[in-house]
This record gives C-alpha cells, sequence and structure tokens, in this order.
C-alpha cells in the first residue's frame, strides 16, 4: 500500500498522520519527557514548552481572549463540556443541532427533559432566524456542527455565536471536522468553546481539545490540578506539539487543497450522475471539500461499502461512530428523504492522498456496482 | 471575580494566564521595581486593562500590579453613558476610549461593566440602561455605534489651556487604572510613571485619582498633549500601535466612488486636505464584516474608498473582537514600517479629490433623466402615501413605536424605517438627514439629545408590526421622549414630497426637528 492510500476516501472518519508530526511526536517525547507539573528544572522546561505551544496554537487560530484546554480526543472534549454544564447548571436546557455528532447527540437522550433540537431544513441547514425562535429563556448552552460530519455542511456558527453572545447563551461549537479542512478564525467566531480533534487533519490520535471561553463547567476527570484544574491527567506535550505541526501542515496548503479537492469531486459526481442518474446527492453545493454524502435508493449503504471494500475502496456509510448501524441515518431522515433514501446513503470524503487516477478508479467501481 | 496571584512573570506566563480569566477576572502581580516598566508594557499587550499599581509600593524594591481582563467581546448598545470624574482634564483608558472630565459620553455595555469595576468605580460615573434598553439585548441587540475618537481630541484640544508652568511642578507617582491623564495644561501623565504636574493640581489628583508623591526617579521633562497633537496628529494616543498595511490595487484611484460619499467622511476628507493632515483616523469595523466590533457605516464607506484606490490604510494589529483602529490617508501616502508610520504627501492626488469633492457631480443630463423618472415613482407613491396617513392604519403604530427605545431619558429620536432593499429615494432621506443633523444639531447629536435611527422592516422583530401599522414604504417619523416616555410622535409626510430638493427637505427637517425639540 502506498503511503497515504489513494483508495482510502473516509478522510472524515479520520486522516493518515503527518510524517513530520510523527518525527515532531518522537523529538519532543524524547526531549520534554519531564512532567510538565514537576518543580525540577527538566519539569519546568516542558511546563515552559507547552505553554509555548499552546500560544502559537492559538496564534494560528487568531484566539487570543481564551486558553486551549487539552484533552485525549473530540468526544471527550464535547462530553467534558456537557456533562460539566450540566452539573453546573442542572436546571438550564440544551440546544442541540439535528445534525451534531453522536457524542453531543447523546445528550437528548441522557437528559430529555432539558434538551431541545435545533432542527435542520432540508438542504441540511439551519436558519438563522428559526434559530432565534427555538432559543428558550432557560437555554443555558447551545451545541452545534461547524462542519456537519455526514453531509458535509459548513454552518455559519458566526453568526450563531453572535446571537448567542448576545443573549448570554453559551455556545460549543463541535469543529472537528472543519479546522485543517476549512479556514477557522476563532477571532471571528465568538463562541464560548470550539472543540477538535487532531486525528481529524493528519495529527496523532487521542489528542483532542477545547478552545474555552469560560470556565463555568465541572471537570469530568479529577485527581490533578493541571488544566487550571480542568482536567486531572498529565498533559499529552508531545501530542499536542505533533498536533500543532500536523495543523501548520494542513494552513499551508488549505487553498490549493480546496481547489483540488473540489475539482475532483466535481468530476466525481459528473460521471456518476451522467452514469447512474437516479444518485441523490445529500450535501449541499457549499460544503466542506472533497465531501459528498450519496443516496442510492434500492441500494443498501452497508452493502455498497463491503462491495468497493472488495477491491480496495475505503468508504463510509456516515458518521463512522454508527457504521455497525443499521437504522437510517438520522440526519439524511432529517433532511426529508425516505427511509430507503436513507439506508442507501454512502459518504465520500477525499484528501491528501486522494488522486485523479483513485477518483477514477471509485468512479467506475461504483457505477459498474450500481449498474 | 477570579484572581491569581504571580511574582515577576515573562509576557508567556501573563498571556498563558490571561487566556483563563473571564471578562472581569483580575490577577495580582509582584515584580521588582526594575521590571515594573516592562511588565506593565507586557501587560497592555497582551490585552490586559485597568491596571493599577498598589498605592503604597511604587517606589519601593517592589510593586504589585493588578490588572483585569475585559476588553473582548462584542459591542452591544444599550444606551449606556459614563462621565469621568477625576481632577484631570482628560482620561483614557485601556481600550482607546478618551474621557473628558464632566462630559457625558455613550459607551457599549462591555465598557459600562468595564467602569463598574472597582478601579473605576470612584472615578468614573455609569449610568444605567433603562429596563427597556437592557432587555433589547436579549431581544433585539443592536451593535454600538460611536465613533469619535478624533473628535473627543479635537474637543481635548479646544478644552486645554496652555502656558505651563514648568517652574512650579509636583512630582507625581500615577499608579493607574487609567492608561494616561491628560491634565487641564495639557500635561500628560503616564500610568507607571513619575510625573512632574503643576503644583496648583497636585492636591486635587492627590485626592481624587490617587497619584503619589513621588522624589526618585527623577520625572522626565512633562510631555504636553497640544503637543503631542500637533505634531504627531491622533494616532499618538492609539496604544501599541503595530500597524498592518492594507493592500490597494495597482489600478488608478477610481473617482466616481467619491460621488456617493458618506456625507460624514465627505467632511472628514475636506478637512483633511484644507487643514493639510496627514491621515485621519476611525474606530470601529466595516458594517459588511458581520461580526466585527462596532460596526461603523464611516468604516464601511471609507474601506469603499480604498477598495476604489482614493485612500490608502493601516489598521491597527489589535486582537480579534477588540475595536478596531484605522488610519486612512490618501492614496501612497501612508507606509508601514516596523513599528510606526511613514506619511508622504500625495498633492496631485489631494487636489483631483478636492476639485471632485467641491463640485459636485453628475451631468446635467443625466440629472434630469433620474429626477423625471423618480418624480414618476415618487407621485405614485405620495398617493398610496396618503392614503396611509389618513386612515385607521395609523393607530397601530403605537405597537411599533412600543419597540423603539430611547438611549436616555430625554432624547428626540429622528427614525427612518426602510426595506432591506433601499431604494434610492429612501437612501437619499438618509443621506440628507445625517447631512442635517450634522449641520444644524451637531452639538445637540454628541450629547445624544438627538439620534439617527435606522430600522429595517424586514427584520423579525419589525416584520409583523410594520405589516399590521400599514407602513409600505420608506418613512421617517420623529419621537420626542421626556423622562423617558414618548410624548410626540410626527410622521414627516412631506420627506416624500422633498427628498429631490435637497434645500427644502433640509429646511423642513431642520424645522420640524426645532418644534420638537423646544416641546
Amino acid at each position: 500500500m502506498s503511503y497515504p492510500d489513494p483508495l482510502y476516501f473516509d478522510y472524515s472518519a479520520s486522516t493518515p498522520p503527518f510524517p513530520e508530526a510523527l518525527e515532531k511526536f518522537r523529538d519532543i517525547s524524547m526531549r520534554f519527557f519531564a512532567n510538565p507539573s514537576s518543580r525540577h528544572q527538566a519539569g519546568k522546561e516542558a511546563r515552559k514548552r507547552f505553554l509555548e505551544a499552546k500560544k502559537s496554537f492559538c496564534d494560528l487560530l487568531h484566539f487570543s481572549d481564551g486558553r486551549v484546554l487539552l484533552c485525549s480526543s473530540g468526544t471527550e472534549a464535547n462530553n467534558t463540556i456537557i456533562e460539566g454544564h450540566r452539573l453546573r447548571f442542572p436546571e438550564g436546557r440544551l440546544l442541540i443541532a439535528e445534525d451534531a455528532h453522536d457524542c453531543i447527540w447523546y445528550a437528548r437522550e441522557k437528559y430529555p427533559d432539558h434538551t431541545d433540537v435545533l432542527d435542520i431544513d432540508r438542504s441540511g441547514q439551519i436558519d438563522p432566524n428559526q434559530f432565534i425562535e427555538t432559543i428558550r429563556p432557560t437555554t443555558t448552552l447551545v451545541c452545534i456542527n461547524h462542519v456537519c460530519n455526514e453531509l458535509g455542511t459548513i454552518h455559519p456558527v458566526a453568526d450563531f455565536a453572535d446571537i448567542c453572545a448576545a443573549r448570554g447563551i453559551r455556545l460549543l461549537v463541535d469543529g472537528a471536522q472543519a479546522m485543517g479542512h476549512i479556514p477557522v478564525d476563532l477571532g471571528q467566531i465568538a463562541a464560548t468553546y470550539y472543540s477538535f480533534s487532531a486525528h481529524k487533519f493528519g495529527g496523532p490520535r487521542s489528542v483532542g481539545g477545547i478552545f474555552l471561553r469560560d470556565s463555568d463547567f465541572e471537570p469530568l476527570l479529577h485527581g490533578g490540578r493541571q488544566e487550571w484544574e480542568l482536567r486531572a491527567s498529565t498533559e499529552n506535550l508531545a501530542g499536542f506539539v505533533a498536533t500543532i505541526t500536523a495543523f501548520e501542515h494542513c494552513l499551508t496548503s488549505i487553498e490549493t487543497e480546496r481547489d483540488r479537492l473540489d475539482e475532483l469531486m466535481d468530476h466525481f459526481l459528473k460521471e456518476v450522475k451522467s452514469e447512474v442518474p437516479r444518485v441523490l446527492i445529500n450535501s449541499p453545493d457549499e460544503r466542506l471539500p472533497g465531501f459528498v454524502s450519496l443516496s442510492m435508493p434500492g441500494f443498501l449503504g452497508t452493502e455498497i461499502v463491503a462491495a468497493l471494500s472488495l477491491s480496495g475502496h475505503a468508504l463510509s456509510t456516515g458518521s463512522a461512530c454508527h457504521e455497525n448501524q443499521i437504522t437510517p441515518s438520522r440526519v439524511i431522515m432529517a433532511m426529508g428523504r425516505s427511509g430507503e433514501e436513507a439506508q442507501g446513503t454512502i459518504r465520500i470524503s477525499m484528501g491528501r492522498g486522494t488522486t485523479s487516477l483513485s477518483v477514477q478508479r471509485l468512479t467506475r467501481a461504483l457505477i459498474e456496482f450500481l449498474l | 471575580m477570579e484572581k491569581t496571584q504571580l511574582y515577576n512573570p515573562d509576557g508567556l506566563q501573563l498571556d498563558n494566564l490571561y487566556r483563563g480569566l473571564p471578562n472581569g477576572g483580575m490577577i495580582e502581580i509582584t515584580v521588582d521595581r526594575s521590571l515594573l516598566t516592562q511588565t506593565l508594557n507586557n501587560l497592555e499587550a497582551i490585552g490586559y486593562i485597568a491596571m493599577e499599581i498598589r498605592a503604597d509600593l511604587p517606589l519601593r524594591a517592589r510593586s504589585v500590579i493588578k490588572a483585569y481582563k475585559g476588553k473582548h467581546g462584542p459591542c452591544f448598545d444599550t444606551g449606556r453613558r459614563a462621565t469621568y470624574r477625576g481632577a484631570a482634564l482628560a482620561a483614557l483608558d485601556d481600550d482607546n476610549h478618551l474621557l473628558i472630565a464632566g462630559k457625558e459620553r455613550a459607551v457599549c455595555e462591555k465598557t459600562a461593566t468595564i467602569y463598574q469595576l472597582s478601579p473605576f468605580r470612584n472615578l468614573i460615573a455609569v449610568k444605567e440602561s433603562s429596563s427597556s434598553r437592557k432587555a433589547s439585548l436579549t431581544e433585539r441587540p443592536t451593535h454600538f455605534q460611536n465613533d469619535s475618537f478624533e473628535n473627543d481630541q479635537e474637543t481635548l484640544y479646544q478644552l486645554v489651556s496652555p502656558g505651563a508652568d514648568i517652574a512650579n511642578r509636583s512630582l507625581l507617582f500615577y499608579p493607574g487604572p487609567f492608561r494616561l491623564l491628560i491634565l487641564a495644561d495639557g500635561t500628560v501623565v503616564r500610568r507607571g510613571q513619575v510625573s512632574a504636574v503643576p503644583q496648583a493640581e497636585a492636591s486635587r489628583l492627590i485626592k481624587m485619582d490617587g497619584l503619589q508623591n513621588a522624589t526618585s526617579p527623577a520625572a522626565t521633562d512633562p510631555e504636553f498633549f497640544q503637543e503631542l497633537y500637533t505634531s504627531q496628529g491622533s494616532k499618538w494616543l492609539v496604544s501599541n500601535f503595530q500597524p498592518v498595511e492594507i493592500d490597494t490595487g495597482a489600478e488608478d484611484p477610481d473617482f466616481s466612488s467619491l460621488r456617493k460619499v458618506h456625507p460624514k467622511l465627505k467632511k472628514r476628507l475636506t478637512e483633511v486636505i484644507e487643514k493639510q493632515k496627514k491621515y485621519f483616523i476611525l474606530t470601529g469595523s466595516d458594517p459588511l464584516d458581520t461580526f466585527g466590533c462596532c460596526p461603523s457605516e464611516e468604516v464601511g464607506a471609507a474601506n469603499q474608498l480604498v477598495g476604489a484606490n482614493v485612500l490608502s490604510a493601516c489598521r491597527q494589529d489589535t486582537g480579534p473582537q477588540e475595536c478596531p483602529v484605522t488610519i486612512y490617508a490618501f492614496r501612497d501616502e501612508i507606509f508601514a514600517s516596523a513599528d510606526d508610520l511613514e506619511f508622504k504627501p500625495n498633492v496631485d492626488l489631494r487636489k483631483s479629490v478636492n476639485a471632485i469633492l467641491r463640485s459636485g457631480t453628475g451631468s446635467v443630463s443625466k440629472k434630469i433623466i433620474r429626477w423625471i423618472l423618480l418624480s414618476f415613482v415618487v407621485v405614485s407613491l405620495l398617493f398610496a402615501y396618503k392614503n396611509f396617513i389618513n386612515t385607521e392604519h395609523r393607530q397601530n403604530l403605537d405597537g411599533l413605536f412600543s419597540q423603539i427605545s430611547p438611549d436616555q431619558d430625554d432624547q428626540l429620536l429622528v427614525v427612518l424605517f426602510h426595506y432591506e432593499k433601499r431604494c434610492p429615494q429612501c437612501t437619499r432621506m438618509e443621506f440628507l438627514t445625517q447631512s442635517v443633523l450634522q449641520d444644524h444639531f451637531g452639538d445637540a447629536v454628541d450629547r445624544n439629545m438627538i439620534k439617527f435611527d435606522m430600522i429595517n422592516m424586514d427584520q423579525i422583530d419589525y416584520r409583523d408590526l410594520t405589516r399590521e401599522s400599514g407602513l409600505f414604504a420608506a418613512t421617517m417619523f420623529l419621537l420626542s421622549y421626556q423622562q423617558g416616555e414618548l410624548k410626540q410622535t410626527k410622521i414627516l409626510e412631506e420627506a416624500w414630497n422633498l427628498y429631490l430638493d435637497d434645500e427644502a427637505f433640509k429646511r423642513m427637517l431642520t424645522r420640524e426637528v426645532n418644534t420638537l425639540l423646544v416641546l
């Protein structure tokens, strides 16, 4: 298998790490292995390196009025805010977007009496006016995606942040699918919390985090005073520095990659639509570069994924986190698709390893299977 | 309120602490005397505000500094007002607000909150907003617009009484919380420094602003506002100005962009040319930047001229969500060097701009054709409009007016209701109204006794109410408030008749505003 695998079309589930990021991980692990909380010189040096890394990461995102809290994944990041908020404000209501990732959506089932749903429309968008109308006087936390992991919809989160800021409501934006893929300027997005996951943009696994503008929540992990006592656990300095390295790599090519992936995706969709006109495109026109969600009525998404897997293609039915479920996607259903259409959904997400040749192979394989 | 303590922190530590503070949060740090100035500079650069150096320790081996966080975040207008009550003539805070003693000024909700922090509590009187204005924050938040940075300095320049007595001076240390004070004779007193102030003012400064007697280190020669202002212009007051040049195109200037220039901006450009100023400064963001802090129509208009290659600009490299400060000069007149700005006059361009601004534009024939077409539309609309004026719909206006609230108890609101899609008549009425208010009621506008408000009838809060009230076209009202109550309303029926006749429109509006002001 070449690296990154050109037949891998599941970049929204996870991305291959940048070799430079892994090298940085190794280098920092060896040189700054001391615990940043230790009082000796080695610990102090690790601490200094850690603070420098935090500042440089925040600077890359123009985030100057808050801090970044590190944790082990995007899921932990989102859970930390939701659970911590629930503990601090038990009477407050959560408002969760219908297309939120399961690591946020779970709260609807866990706290049914304190959760409202922010609907998406048939194009997968959230209408700002409807958003305002859905906010209740008791709403204390709003949770939305920056980019929907199933549709690739890019939400106007800066709008929503402004709406929330004016009303004194906290806003959690799940940026897992956005960071490293589209420009993210946290100076323009007045969200209270913005979460990320490093392995979604070429960083190492088990590094996630939250950009915080307040710390009004109870910690999930206890037993240490790290991270301003918001998350006990020895800081993953090497993982964090590797994350920054990966992010910097993404920034250097974010526009050229966008143009390249858009071109590949346009070519792919044009071919598929001309050969299989009944295919439905679920994603809106304005979406994550190289991303599309398709529905094939009469087929099962799992069936398509399995068939193409035999020829080496890696794609998914939707969110990797419920890849094994057989119930149709709530997000696709929310767009007004029938159960049959939702069942026949696949998600194709391209990335750095995708080539025009690999897209041609995927196109041929998919068309052959569907015809 | 959160409070953190630290000893001799470096910039990285201060930055880390700042990020963790909530708005209104405070740090308390102890620094060696030798590090005081550097630490204050670090604190300012990071974004801390209201630094106070502990009163009893200024000149000992160590100083204790309290610093707050609070200037980040969007600015919303809730009708708040603030007045500096100290002994100096004016005070400048860490967010570039110049407060002139005894002069009330409008401030955004965020700044009003900052002024209620303990360092300012005895120095600034903050007026609470009415309950309806407070409610507007959650129901119908409006961005704050008040770019008075240059005007304030001009006002201050007029108020300063030069002729300073250099001999009879006392050495005083200023512990903050303002970044600097300007005294009646123009003496500039900087935070964290020893200044030589007029003896006659020393006791009041000690009593009211917390300055302290000092004998060492010796103060440097006094600085005077009027000298700095005349030699450097108003940019000298901008803290930590790290200029970022805004790119202009290589094409020739598009002078047609000056035809519809905003009246305030037109006045400013004329002034820059006539008084041979190097530049002008605007605070606030371009309204096109939906999420910018303090959107300013004038900034938007000036940026259009930058886009048309008539102006060049450098903006302050502020942090996100801080009120941006932008310095504008005519094209190719301004250059950002390492940490300052350089200016080179573009005489030919100034001449061309001046000629256009003075002459007005547009050929006579074009104007006549436009007038004929517009007149046709106007006659149709007038017919419908008169119907509206004489019908029962008018009774429903009360509901519409209940959505509007004044900034202060006694205020005359000049309100233009318009649709999202603006017609030329509507924009003309706006232009003329701005001109009238600025030319004839400038003082009352500055004091916020008169305020011009534009309300978009397509906005969700107004959509139903305007429909119920029967409003169907851009309409102007005067609303007179006394002690917070709406006492008089007046529909400016003639606005549609007169908008093509500048002078008649201005006379009408001046008369109507005067009538309600007297009432």
